[in-house]
């Protein structure tokens, strides 16, 4: 199995190398050869731009550093754009020694290492920056957030706790709500977090956003999708762009056989990765033909990442090889590699799922151990896990 | 509201949802006698970052504002790449006008360097640093070609990683060869279908059809005749398309190719029950064992083809799939032939054998060529 990434990198550097063969020269001066990022018309752009050049003058300013640090974080996020992330390390890294005691100093580094998954170095960070500054919400939600990812759930509630005094009762009640839909308590916590968003009246569309796309999923699990449809319809309609929602609204529409629709809403996202995966999923299922392009696009941008190393996409990897491809064996190779970091309900699935297609029931144990200790509540993991215990797996 | 945009995006997005492509640099670096040859593409936005390309700052970069400033571009890239040959600098300088090329995320710049470097053979080593002190999250993805090496070594220069040696050995043929020898060997142990195919072919083969009857064959000379016909019937069949499709003359559908291969042991396995190609088994061998030869090329090219060493990977590859088959057929032959005589050999082995195996084959069918994803 550990010879499937060495046999993927060596053909990505055979397709990378072989894509390059023939350079060429401009007819004219005036042809324009690349677009940069919207410099001239993003005033968050020119903002960063102006804090970089205050900081050649003033190369010890900490607090610039930082600053800008955490405007190029918010760009990446924004943009999805993973140099910003680095220009990010790169203006922050150098005010590690002066800003040894400064909160916002290691809640920018937390935010940088979980982006680069080094989850373990985040929640040190983030631990820091709440010893530094106890008030601050936001380590304690972005732990919250990284314990829920590695699946550790006592700790995750006991951060959701810390939130209660400290910012809007909906997010720290959406906090503790969403883990206790993971650990077997779904339809409480669905309930819950219902009448939360009922009593919160008009609060910050992002904030409703988040707690209509949670709602969707556990209605979900819950076997209701008309209500989940109404979730999702309620988040859309506050016209916020997210990804996360795009991403969670297509995947329901696929498993509901509606991938037409899917595709459709999805149409100008084939920069996004994750959503060209579920344009690339959709596509399969309604025969669109258009589906092959988005596969070899998509097959294009894991062997890019596979080419320099990275590990960031093995779930969407795994989905890709299983469902796109139809090679479970490497599907199954990226889901265990990727459940060793990363043990959400989905990372799960995936892992099952692939196990499954595989025929190695075994290579499944984690996540079936990981399902029966957190009492995880949905019909489709259960059954997953029938099939599995039905072949040799433990239950 | 920026907090909250923080604090939702914190249970939610930390799937990385990268729209784009992170920074690489694509180098090739290649050594002759007495000095190293560079090509080296650059992104222009990562260019324009370090060196303001975009002089309007109207958010395009024509050619004319990039070519104006190929001289500060070549030198920022020189800078930020430090060759050593035996403890000597070697120095690299342009050796050709700046071109651009297209990758997947955007236009590069192509630089083409050359650095004398008389002492290489006592060892040599690459300093690669650009762009490390504004973006640590950077990558020099470096193919590595050795003196008088055919293939290319894929070396990945990080802020972690930034000194790297270069082998000046390449890998030699010999090793090339094994390597794959011994992945075609395991690929037809462990590619169930094929050794199902040639045992539907070669149950018979200690047997001949007499009055619409398997009787044992008579002599062991007539046997391995038998089975020398198909083994190199197959052999031939599959080395013949297994070298088309590695070397880009004919390609098939994979899912065709898969299919086909399960049919090509159904009719193998449920022809033994009949015995309606009795004389000519050799030929069945032969057609069938052209589409096999796809399935093989498909494998190899899983496996990856070193680039310049494609002959040496085919041969490999190649005469590990017929090792590989040979080990079976020894294991085999002698086994069947000693049981050829027997009630089992004839009652059981024979047609309760090839209906399992047809059986098994017709569920692989299904499975390939209408996608269905069986309990299997």
């Amino acid at each position: 199995m550990h010879k499937v990434p060495a046999m993927l990198l060596a053909a990505a550097v055979c397709a990378a190398f072989s894509a390059t063969a023939a350079p060429f020269t401009p007819k004219s001066d005036s042809e324009v050869v690349e677009r940069l990022p919207s410099t001239a018309n993003d005033p968050s752009i020119r903002r960063v731009d102006s804090l970089r050049k205050q900081l050649i003058a003033k190369p010890e300013d900490s607090a610039l550093r930082i600053e800008i640090a955490r405007r190029y974080f918010d760009l990446a996020m924004a943009q999805g754009d993973p140099r910003y992330v680095g220009y990010a390390a790169a203006a922050l890294n150098p005010a590690e020694r002066s800003s040894a005691k400064d909160a916002n100093f290691w809640l920018a580094r937390g935010l940088l290492q979980q982006y680069s998954h080094d989850f373990e170095g985040a929640m040190k960070s983030l631990s820091k920056a709440s010893e530094l500054d106890p008030q601050s919400a936001e380590p304690i939600a972005w732990r919250a957030a990284i314990d829920m990812v590695q699946a550790r759930y006592p700790e995750s509630l006991s951060e959701c706790t810390k939130l209660v005094p400290l910012t809007h009762p909906l997010f720290a009640q959406g906090c503790t709500a969403y883990v206790q839909a993971a650990t077997g308590h779904l339809p409480e916590a669905y309930a819950a977090l219902k009448k939360e968003v009922a009593a919160a009246g008009a609060t910050a569309p992002e904030l409703q956003l988040w707690a209509q796309t949670r709602l969707a999923e556990m209605a979900i699990r819950l076997g209701q999708p008309a209500e989940a449809e109404a979730h999702f319809k309620e988040a859309l309609k506050l016209g916020v762009t997210d990804q996360f929602l795009l991403g969670a609204w297509s995947d329901f529409l696929i498993s509901q056989n509606r991938s037409p629709e899917a595709i459709k809403l999805l149409a100008d996202w084939e920069r996004s990765d994750v959503l060209l995966l579920r344009l690339a999923l959709a596509g399969k299922a309604a025969k669109d033909s258009r589906a092959a392009n988005w596969a070899s696009q998509l097959r294009e941008r894991f062997d890019a990442a596979a080419l320099r190393g990275d590990r960031l996409h093995e779930q969407e990897a795994a989905r890709f090889e299983l469902d796109v491809e139809g090679r479970p064996d490497k599907a199954l190779a990226y889901a265990t590699r990727n459940y060793t970091q990363q043990k959400e309900s989905r990372d799960a699935e995936i892992l099952m799922r692939t196990a499954l297609a595989a025929n190695q029931p075994k290579a499944a144990q984690p996540a079936l151990d990981w399902l029966r200790e957190s009492h995880y509540q949905d019909a489709s993991f259960t059954k997953l896990a029938d099939q599995l215990a039905a072949k040799g797996a433990t239950r | 509201m920026k907090r909250w945009l923080l604090f939702i995006a914190s249970m939610v997005v930390l799937m990385p949802a990268w729209a784009h492509k992170p920074s690489d640099s694509y180098l090739t670096v290649r050594a002759e006698e007495e000095r190293v040859l560079i090509r080296w593409d650059i992104a222009l936005r990562d260019l324009d970052y370090v060196l303001q390309l975009d002089r309007d700052g109207n958010g395009e970069l024509t050619w004319g504002e990039v070519k104006q400033r190929g001289n500060d571009i070549t030198r920022y890239a020189i800078d930020h790449l430090a060759i050593t040959g035996g403890n000597a600098a070697c120095v690299p300088a342009a050796s050709g006008d700046m071109q651009l090329d297209h990758h997947s995320d955007g236009t590069y710049a192509v630089l083409t360097l050359a650095a004398p470097c008389p002492h290489l053979r006592s060892g040599l080593k690459l300093n690669y640093s650009l762009l490390f002190d504004v973006d640590p999250t950077h990558r020099g993805l470096v193919q590595w070609i050795a003196p008088g090496s055919a293939s290319a070594q894929p070396l990945v220069f990080s802020t972690d990683s930034a000194e790297q040696g270069l082998q000046l050995q390449a890998p030699s043929a010999g090793e090339t060869l094994k390597q794959y020898v011994v992945e075609g060997v395991w690929h037809i142990w462990m590619g169930y279908d094929h050794i199902l195919f040639l045992l539907s072919l070669l149950l018979p083969a200690v047997l001949i059809r007499m009055a619409g009857r398997w009787e044992p064959a008579p002599s062991l000379k007539k046997s391995l005749l038998e089975v020398l016909k198909v083994v190199t019937a197959f052999t031939l069949a599959h080395s013949i398309t297994l070298s088309l499709a590695v070397l880009g003359f004919i390609s098939l559908p994979s899912r065709f190719v898969e299919s086909t291969i399960a049919a090509s042991i159904i009719v193998a396995a449920l022809n033994n029950l009949r015995g309606s190609i009795e004389k000519r088994r050799w030929v069945m061998a032969f057609v069938f064992g052209l589409i096999h030869g796809f399935g093989f090329a498909s494998a190899l090219a899983d496996l990856g083809l070193p680039q310049g060493a494609l002959a040496l990977a085919l041969v490999g590859f190649n005469l590990g799939v017929e090792a590989g088959q040979m080990a079976i057929v020894v294991c085999f032959v002698p086994l069947a032939f000693w049981l050829r005589g027997t009630k089992f050999y004839l009652r059981g082995v024979m047609p309760v054998g090839s209906v399992l195996i047809a059986i098994v084959a017709l569920y692989w069918f299904i499975q390939r060529a209408f996608d269905f994803q069986g309990p299997f």
